[in-house]
């Protein structure tokens, strides 16, 4: 048991996907094993919330385990499965733009009466818990204002440390596109933390 | 070309959003994700698919929901039409009939000289209270049957109802080839251009014409 999975942690998750594919569900594991915080921290930056990151990388295991057939050799696989958990992420915040609307139409019902105030997800206490956690926050929140056109190229470049043309694949943009949403992110994003860079 | 590509990185690298960016800690994924994730793909292949009867009968999947809206818009359309064209209640058609009944039957009928065409009239406002009789038209019959094939059973009934009233009378014989009927509700002025010959009273002596029969098959349902 443990050599087989040895066996398999050495190799590529491209041999990794194609043993899947042939029926090795302990290939899936490993990828598994190799991919849950990669993907929980790009969604987490991307969206900005800890049970929708969860609930959004499982539901991207679970397209990967259904739908393995559906990967083609000729693509890598980290970026297929980024580009479903990207495209399941866009599809979350579509859904939550659509809520805020429901929001603001209830507030608009219910004038003058008591509504309570949407409470930001603190459950997750990971950056409180480092040094810098009230740095971290503000660059957390710094994050969530800009658009998330400019967000998913920023995370997906300076904290998961894609290529521009792995970054082109995974968002369908063309490179020349991809960089210049990198930096007019990146300039926004300066704006908004020109105090933390100062110092 | 490498160096440029290698300049690059290192200017990404300087940048100091990047080096802020990338100084945030890892996030991690929560406890018994891997078991979590077992159980939902588990869950996922066991649950059945909810798949009723009525699934593709009512609501196909592939047709979208404004064609669905535009089909029972055509359906209820439709339904209405013939709803209402079955029980005879048209918007436009009862109203007009019982006013002309009103105008066509005063309360004295008077007993001018009949006059002997056919159908020639012009529709004029006729002045209040004078009316005179009037020779309504002459039907082609069978002879023996007294009874035109092509005549509809309810003008023929109607015409029977209003010969029993005395609002009808008729001028020839049920044998006789022809069977020709007096309405004691002609408008004087009506008369007058009856007489005449003026142009454009065969068109008001019909429409006249079905009013009166309309009216008296209203009255003969009723009655009924």
């Amino acid at each position: 048991m443990t050599v087989a999975h040895d066996s398999l942690r050495r190799k590529t998750d491209e041999q990794l996907i194609a043993e899947f594919q042939q029926g090795a569900t302990e290939a899936f594991d490993v990828l598994v094993g190799r991919y849950k915080n990669p993907l929980t921290n790009f969604i987490y930056r991307f969206l900005g919330d800890y049970d929708e990151c969860d609930d959004i990388v499982q539901e991207t295991f679970i397209r990967v385990f259904r739908k393995k057939h559906s990967y083609r050799p000729e693509a890598k696989f980290s970026t297929w499965i980024y580009t479903i958990a990207s495209n399941l992420a866009k599809t979350r915040l579509r859904q939550r733009d659509r809520r805020g609307l429901l929001f603001l139409s209830t507030l608009w019902k219910r004038e003058g009466e008591d509504v309570e105030a949407e409470i930001p997800d603190t459950r997750y206490a990971a950056d409180r818990e480092a040094d810098g956690s009230l740095k971290n926050e503000h660059i957390q929140k710094a994050l969530q204002s800009i658009s998330w056109k400019y967000r998913e190229v920023v995370v997906l470049r300076d904290i998961q440390e894609l290529s521009y043309e792995e970054i082109s694949q995974v968002t369908g943009l063309n490179i020349g596109t991809v960089k210049s949403r990198i930096n007019r992110g990146r300039t926004m994003l300066q704006k908004l933390l020109k105090d933390i860079i100062d110092d | 070309m490498d160096e440029m590509i290698g300049t690059k990185h290192r200017d990404d690298d300087q940048n100091p959003i990047r080096r802020l960016l990338r100084s945030l800690p890892q996030v991690e994924a929560s406890e018994h994700f891997e078991a979590r994730l077992r159980q939902r793909i588990a869950g996922k292949a066991e649950a059945p698919k909810r798949t009723s009867v009525w699934d593709g009968l009512i609501a196909p999947r592939r047709i979208p929901a404004y064609a669905l809206s535009a089909a029972a818009l055509v359906v209820v359309s439709v339904v209405a039409y013939y709803s209402l064209v079955s029980t005879g209640v048209g918007p436009t058609e009862e109203t007009p009939v019982e006013q002309s009944v009103q105008q066509q039957q005063p309360a004295h009928p008077a007993v001018p000289p009949a006059v002997s065409t056919q159908t020639t009239a012009k529709k004029q406002p006729s002045p209040p209270g004078k009316s005179v009789a009037r020779e309504q038209r002459a039907v082609s019959l069978p002879p023996g049957s007294g009874r035109s094939l092509d005549e509809p059973a309810h003008r023929r009934e109607a015409e029977d109802v209003l010969l029993q009233h005395g609002l009808l009378k008729q001028v020839g014989q049920g044998t006789t080839p022809s069977r020709s009927f007096r309405v004691f509700d002609m408008p004087e002025s009506v008369a007058r251009f009856e007489g005449a010959g003026a142009p454009g009273g065969a068109e008001f002596d019909s429409a006249a014409r079905k009013d009166s029969l309309k009216a008296d098959s209203l009255r003969l349902h009723r009655q009924r």
